[in-house]
């Protein structure tokens, strides 16, 4: 389970956030996260996987493809997890973050 | 078409609390919460959870085979209100083959059943009868008509995929 | 019983009912999905649901059954031709096809009562397994892969039984955090994947035979799990040692693991 203290340190960026667990993975749903300037939604229900999943140390997913200035690689799509379709960018962050240090790190892909 | 599915565990504990002796009633009740998700073809209702009335829950009747309170019509109510769940009332007919609703069954859940969808309208409410081998189930809600839907469908899952309707 | 299926009145007076009744789905209409969707039909299953957003390309005519020249050069839909296949064979049978990724049509394939996976990765098959022990469906899942021994192709193969309650593929072994790593890592390189008819043949059958005693229970034995191995250079089918330790219910999923979740 994902430490309380986990959640109310991402809550700044989404007030939000809670934490939810499917098949003994823990994740942190960030409904209508806000995204970096320039994308397209701007705000979108997301996803944080911030353990291994996939291959990949620690993952964002997205409700839906955003366009963004940056043009990724999105190449995760309509992976289903809590019963709904989510995306994620071909994006490594390293481990040993703090949670929004994480977050932000994700999401610094689709920033310029 | 309604779909009732659950696993082979779930019904074999439910015929094991109705097959209990009452101190005084004919039979044992019980309540059936289920999940309810919409396919294409209607509703699937997913039994999770079942919950006997409890031994001084009973009425002493006569006249029917078993007849519970108040409070335990509120469990059933609570149960639909704060788990957001489809609550089936559940109980047992002594005989083998494909059951079906007695007049007082069909007379009692004329009144039980609003209680439900009352509480929970967006969700299905039913009957279950079981019997020694097979089961049938009745529903209603609102988004069905007034004298509510058979379930066309009830499996159970476990060693292998038992049809019980 | 009709003519049609008394050679199979063995599996008990009302198996010929039984499968008729029965609503089956396969995700995956390529070399394994195609020869399932083929025995299915001749077993009497009457309602069938495809997944397959894929149409028939000219480098799947060597295993996809059903598939003909003409479908390559139509780019006719996998599902089209499992369909057309599947009513040739029991035009009483009602066939629904959804020529998109499982995963965007998800609320039909709730309705299914058993789901055979014939997908080619471990994370497409992790997440239909997530999603079909929500509601309460057995999922049977077959697959075949081609490696070097000593610089020689050996082909193995697995069909695997994943039982709400009973043991998933996590708990089998089937499905690891490395096995996951590893196929991410080889993203965009793997290529396409060896595949030969008569392999998928084998396991696709196996898993038929699965499909019609969980339907059918016709031979009353106890089973909460199954995991068979085929090696394929061999011959060989044997039942994999993961079966005896694995536990006996569910280590990954709860028991209130059911339905759609609330987040």
């Amino acid at each position: 389970m994902i430490p309380e203290a986990h959640i109310d340190e991402l809550r700044a960026l989404c007030p939000e956030a809670r934490a939810c667990t499917e098949a003994g993975i823990d994740y942190v749903f960030l409904p209508s996260l806000r995204l970096p300037a320039g994308c397209n939604p701007d705000v979108v229900d997301c996803l944080l996987c911030m353990g291994a999943r996939d291959g990949y140390e620690s993952r964002l997913f997205f409700a839906g493809v955003a366009n963004s200035p940056t043009g990724r690689n999105w190449n995760t799509q309509n992976v289903r997890i809590f019963e709904r379709n989510w995306f994620a960018y071909s994006w490594r962050v390293p481990n040993g973050l703090r949670p929004i240090e994480l977050l932000i790190g994700h999401l610094k892909g689709l920033r310029l | 078409m309604i779909r009732l599915r659950m696993l082979t565990t779930l019904v074999d504990a439910i015929r094991a609390d109705l097959r209990r002796p009452h101190p005084f009633a004919y039979e044992r009740i019980g309540f059936l919460c289920c999940k309810q998700s919409s396919v294409p073809s209607g509703y699937l209702l997913l039994g999770y959870r079942y919950v006997p009335i409890e031994d001084d829950r009973y009425l002493r009747d006569k006249s029917v085979g078993a007849s519970f309170d108040a409070t335990a019509i509120r469990t059933g109510m609570q149960l639909a209100l704060t788990e957001e769940a489809s609550v089936f009332h559940v109980h047992v007919h002594k005989h083998a083959g494909v059951p079906r609703m007695s007049r007082v069954d069909t007379r009692e859940m004329q009144q039980l059943m609003p209680c439900f969808v009352n509480v929970c309208p967006e969700r299905l409410h039913g009957a279950l009868v079981m019997s020694v081998d097979r089961a049938y189930a009745r529903v209603w809600g609102t988004a069905l008509e007034t004298s509510g839907a058979d379930v066309s469908r009830i499996t159970s899952v476990g060693d292998h995929i038992k049809v019980l309707s | 019983m009709t003519d049609q299926y008394t050679r199979q009145s063995f599996l008990g007076a009302k198996s010929a009912e039984l499968l008729q009744n029965a609503t089956v789905a396969i995700v995956g209409l390529g070399g394994g999905g195609s020869h399932v969707a083929q025995q299915l039909a001749h077993v009497g299953i009457g309602r069938m649901l495809l997944f397959d957003p894929d149409s028939l390309e000219l480098s799947n005519l060597n295993r996809l059954i059903g598939g003909t020249a003409a479908d390559v050069g139509a780019s006719t839909e996998k599902v089209e031709i499992a369909r057309r296949m599947f009513v040739a064979i029991n035009p009483a049978a009602e066939v629904h096809t959804y020529a998109v990724q499982w995963q965007l049509a998800a609320d039909a394939l709730r309705e299914a009562d058993v789901v055979i996976s014939c997908l080619d990765s471990y994370a497409a098959r992790q997440d239909l397994e997530v999603s079909v022990r929500r509601f309460l469906t057995p999922l049977i899942d077959i697959g075949m892969d081609v490696h070097l021994v000593n610089e020689q192709p050996h082909m193995t193969g697995q069909v695997i039984v994943s039982v709400p309650g009973g043991p998933c593929f996590r708990c089998l072994g089937f499905l690891t955090d490395e096995n996951l790593r590893q196929e991410a890592e080889l993203y965009g390189a793997a290529g396409g994947r060896p595949q030969v008819v008569w392999s998928n043949g084998v396991l696709a059958s196996v898993a038929v035979g699965l499909v019609v005693e969980l339907l059918t229970g016709w031979q009353r034995r106890r089973f909460r799990a199954e995991y068979l191995h085929f090696d394929a250079n061999e011959h060989v089918i044997t039942r994999s040692p993961r079966l005896e330790y694995a536990p006996k219910q569910c280590t990954h999923f709860a028991a209130d693991f059911v339905g759609e979740p609330v987040l």
